[in-house]
């Protein structure tokens, strides 16, 4: 898929561990490792929304396009 | 958890289809025997001066590959033609009883759209054209033999169109359980 989640740069960056975020955002940690690992299809803007709230961040911080057969910046 | 309506109807039908699924089993190993009390004029002098045990050794003796052979050869063609029609059509309507059971069951488990329904569902429109061929196969073969319209007038020209139909609706509903397996999927997915 062309959108990369670019979870774990921001989860490094703010010292927080997949549970805690998890816990914060009100998803499981199954679903939050689907979002990290690029396999999620779609996100609600309310989950983007809580994710940003609890990293602190804005949805470009975490969300990055990359065209079609181009390299990951 | 409690059962919804539809699960508690899915459960009823799963029974209902294993009953006829295994008298489908039952009656494939009479259809031999059947079809030449048919083709034979009744048999009911077979069934008034024999024993049980007798009536049951000519079940399965008919199934001899040598009588097969005979009546192939000579002047049992007739009863060979049904026996292998129906035979055919035996055991396709045990596979789209088994397909139908198949999907029943991920109804009670409450996973119904799935891929693998979109496949049991596309194998029971397989058989359901396979069933309309033979059909059509063995219509040809009686005008042919018996140099008549009256072939086209028996219940085996019905199964020609009956069963074409019901392969397409087999074959729509497996293209929607993949759909919905698809939109499932998407579903799923979105976090």
């Amino acid at each position: 898929m062309a959108i990369m989640v670019n979870l774990n740069v921001m989860m490094a960056k703010r010292k927080m561990p997949l549970g805690e975020l998890a816990q914060k955002v009100d998803i499981t940690m199954a679903n939050l490792s689907i979002l990290k690992n690029n396999k999620a299809r779609a996100v609600r803007f309310s989950t983007l929304e809580a994710i940003c709230k609890a990293l602190d961040c804005q949805p470009g911080d975490i969300l990055e396009f990359v065209p079609d057969g181009g390299e990951k910046s | 958890m409690e059962k919804t309506a539809v699960q508690k109807l899915a459960r009823v039908l799963r029974v209902l289809v294993v009953i006829t699924f295994v008298c489908n089993l039952i009656a494939l190993f009479l259809v031999p025997g059947m079809a030449a009390f048919y083709v034979g004029g009744g048999g009911t002098g077979l069934l008034e001066n024999n024993s049980a045990f007798q009536f049951m050794r000519f079940f399965v003796t008919i199934w001899h590959p040598v009588i097969w052979m005979l009546g192939a050869t000579g002047e049992g063609q007739d009863w060979v033609v049904l026996s292998l029609f129906l035979l055919s059509c035996g055991v396709c309507t045990a596979v789209i009883l088994w397909q139908g059971k198949r999907v029943l069951d991920t109804i009670l488990k409450g996973e119904p759209f799935t891929l693998r329904n979109a496949q049991n569902l596309k194998r029971a429109s397989v058989c359901c054209f396979l069933i309309s061929t033979a059909a059509l196969l063995r219509l040809a073969w009686g005008l042919a033999y018996y140099q008549s319209i009256g072939p086209l007038l028996t219940y085996n020209a019905l199964f020609v169109p009956i069963f074409f139909m019901a392969g397409l609706l087999c074959l729509v509903m497996s293209a929607l359980f993949r759909q919905a397996a698809e939109l499932k999927e998407d579903q799923d997915l979105t976090i």
